[in-house]
């Protein structure tokens, strides 16, 4: 089941350079938010504090509360908070020195699911949710380097669900895909959301309108604005957010 | 105008070229030339039986030296590759900053010592402090001595180039760190592992300094003692039986280099053909 988190005054350096200045929202449980906002403003950063992988970024520091449901995320094991929320990256990282099987197969094994019948269920029914299957199915023991970009995102996605986190965050995953797969990961991301909480972040502001119930936009580190996507796309409240979203700046 | 100043251009790139193609050719000419002559001599008073029989006198065959050989890199190898390689993940992957500079300035202060030094430091702990005398023991860890930082930097290396996203995705999976060395990161890294101990062999095959202080000398077989038995090896055969007045002394150290020489190259082709397989696998 899908768990919210609550963030309370959100801040995160690299070394000196400050790029999260306080953020504070809800991101409600079994709901898509999606994160816009221009170029550098800090989105990755955010969901990267999110499931603590931004402390090991060299010179990486974090301040400020995220709450996992009752839990304290910054008081748990990085690592259990890792197995909770899931993420797939900007850009695709499938691990190279193993097959596309290993690839989705790998979280399983360190989960302690020793089953083979029942972790080829798990692995095919993971990569048929990223819509892969149909295209890896007769060579699941090549190396997952010999996809193409657009599929080793897809093996990412596959690679993240198998484990079946609470929560998936998932940084642009669709910018290097093509349209019928976009759409593809769009009907993923919106059947999904049943058992998952998800934070999206996407430069398509269409694409958050089509699969998003909550919106937030950032600018330079900031929150500007928080709420249900229909209202912050056709009444922001704030002239920024406005400007954004029609085009006028970044 | 235009033309002179391409003619000057191309003047200056041809004096270029003629500068290192000389300095390369330098270099080439002493290498071919060593080799050719340690080759020529080996090859030329080389026997088979040398293989099979022992030194003796100021002639004879090789198998001891062979066999000490093989047996103390083989000791200082499965000392100084465990060692090597788990400070070299833990340089690379535990350690903070401030340590681990500390460690790779150790190490490289460490390869930097005349590696005589470092047989008379074991000359004195090993063989008269410790009483092991001259010993196949003291021999292999004067040698695991400078075999160790070569493994150390060259895993650490190894494990540097292995980029960054790739740990991020196995610790975004949940996999704590060693989770994601020996699952992930290792194999990545594994060839250039592979690269740093058989360098460290080539070097500990060829050494003799440390050797001398160390190991001794012996006419008969290794025994499996590991202290209070002299050991052979070739290294030695060449530096003294070159050094003797008789015809079948020059012969045994020539053999002696050749073989050492053909076992060396050997292990450098092993390594040129594992670096170009990472290469083409990588791009
Ligand atoms: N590893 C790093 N070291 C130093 N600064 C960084 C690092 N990663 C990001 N930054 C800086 O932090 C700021 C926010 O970066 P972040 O990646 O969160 O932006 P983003 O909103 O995800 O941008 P994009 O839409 O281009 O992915 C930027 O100014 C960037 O320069
Ligand atoms: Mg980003």
């Amino acid at each position: 089941m899908g768990q919210s988190l609550h963030v309370r005054d959100l801040k995160a350096w690299y070394g000196n350079h400050q790029t999260l200045r306080g953020i504070s929202m809800e991101i409600p449980e079994n709901r898509v938010t999606a994160i816009i906002g221009p170029s550098g403003c800090g989105k990755s950063t955010f969901i990267r504090c999110l499931n603590r992988l931004h402390e090991t970024t060299p010179q990486g520091r974090v301040e400020g509360k995220v709450q996992l449901g009752d839990a304290d995320v910054y008081e748990m094991d990085a690592v259990d908070v890792r197995r909770v929320i899931g993420m797939v990256f900007q850009k695709p990282n499938p691990f190279p020195t193993l097959s596309i099987y290993d690839n989705v197969a790998i979280g399983l094994k360190l989960g302690g699911m020793r089953d083979k019948s029942a972790q080829f269920e798990r692995v095919e029914q993971s990569l048929r949710m990223a819509a892969l299957w149909d295209e890896v199915k007769d060579r699941l023991h090549r190396p997952a380097v010999a996809l193409s970009g657009g599929q080793q995102q897809r093996l990412c996605i596959a690679r993240a669900l198998a484990v079946q986190p609470n929560v998936l965050l998932m940084d642009e995953p669709a910018s290097a895909l093509d349209p019928i797969s976009t759409a593809r990961i769009e009907e993923l991301v919106l059947s999904l959301k049943e058992n998952y909480t998800i934070v999206i972040v996407t430069h398509n502001m269409q694409q958050a309108a089509r699969v998003a119930d909550k919106t937030a936009f950032f600018l330079n580190g900031e929150l500007i604005e928080f709420g249900d996507t229909t209202s912050l796309f056709t009444r922001p409240q704030d002239n920024r957010t406005e400007d954004y979203i029609t085009g006028r700046f970044g | 105008m235009n033309q002179s100043r391409r003619l000057r251009r191309k003047l200056g790139s041809w004096i270029g070229f003629g500068g290192s193609w000389l300095a390369t050719a330098l270099v080439l000419f002493s290498l071919v030339d060593m080799v050719a002559t340690i080759l020529w001599h080996g090859v030329l008073s080389f026997r088979p039986a040398m293989l099979w029989t022992v030194t003796s006198g100021n002639g004879g065959g090789l198998e001891n030296a062979i066999l000490g050989t093989l047996y103390l890199v083989f000791l200082a190898v499965v000392i100084s590759a465990p060692l090597g390689i788990l400070g070299g993940i833990f340089v690379s992957e535990f350690a903070g900053s401030r340590l681990a500079s500390v460690i790779r300035f150790c190490t490289e202060g460490l390869s930097g010592v005349p590696s005589i030094v470092i047989g008379y430091f074991g000359y004195l702990f090993m063989v008269i402090r410790w009483g092991w005398e001259f010993s196949t023991l003291a021999g292999s860890l004067a040698l695991t001595v400078i075999m160790v930082p070569y493994i150390l930097r060259s895993t650490e290396a190894s494990l540097q180039q292995v980029p960054h996203a790739l740990r991020e995705a196995a610790w975004g999976l949940g996999m704590t760190k060693s989770q994601a060395i020996t699952r992930v990161i290792w194999k990545s890294g594994a060839s250039g592992i592979i690269t740093g101990v058989l360098l460290a062999v080539a070097i500990g095959l060829g050494e003799t300094a440390p050797l001398l202080y160390t190991a001794g000398w012996s006419m008969y077989n290794p025994s499996l003692a590991l202290t209070h038995h002299q050991i052979g090896y070739l290294t030695y055969v060449v530096w003294t039986y070159i050094d003797m007045p008789y015809n079948e002394s020059h012969a045994l150290a020539y053999s002696a280099a050749c073989v050492l020489l053909v076992v060396i190259l050997f292990i450098h082709l092993v390594l040129r053909t594992l670096v170009q397989r990472r290469w083409s696998r990588t791009h």
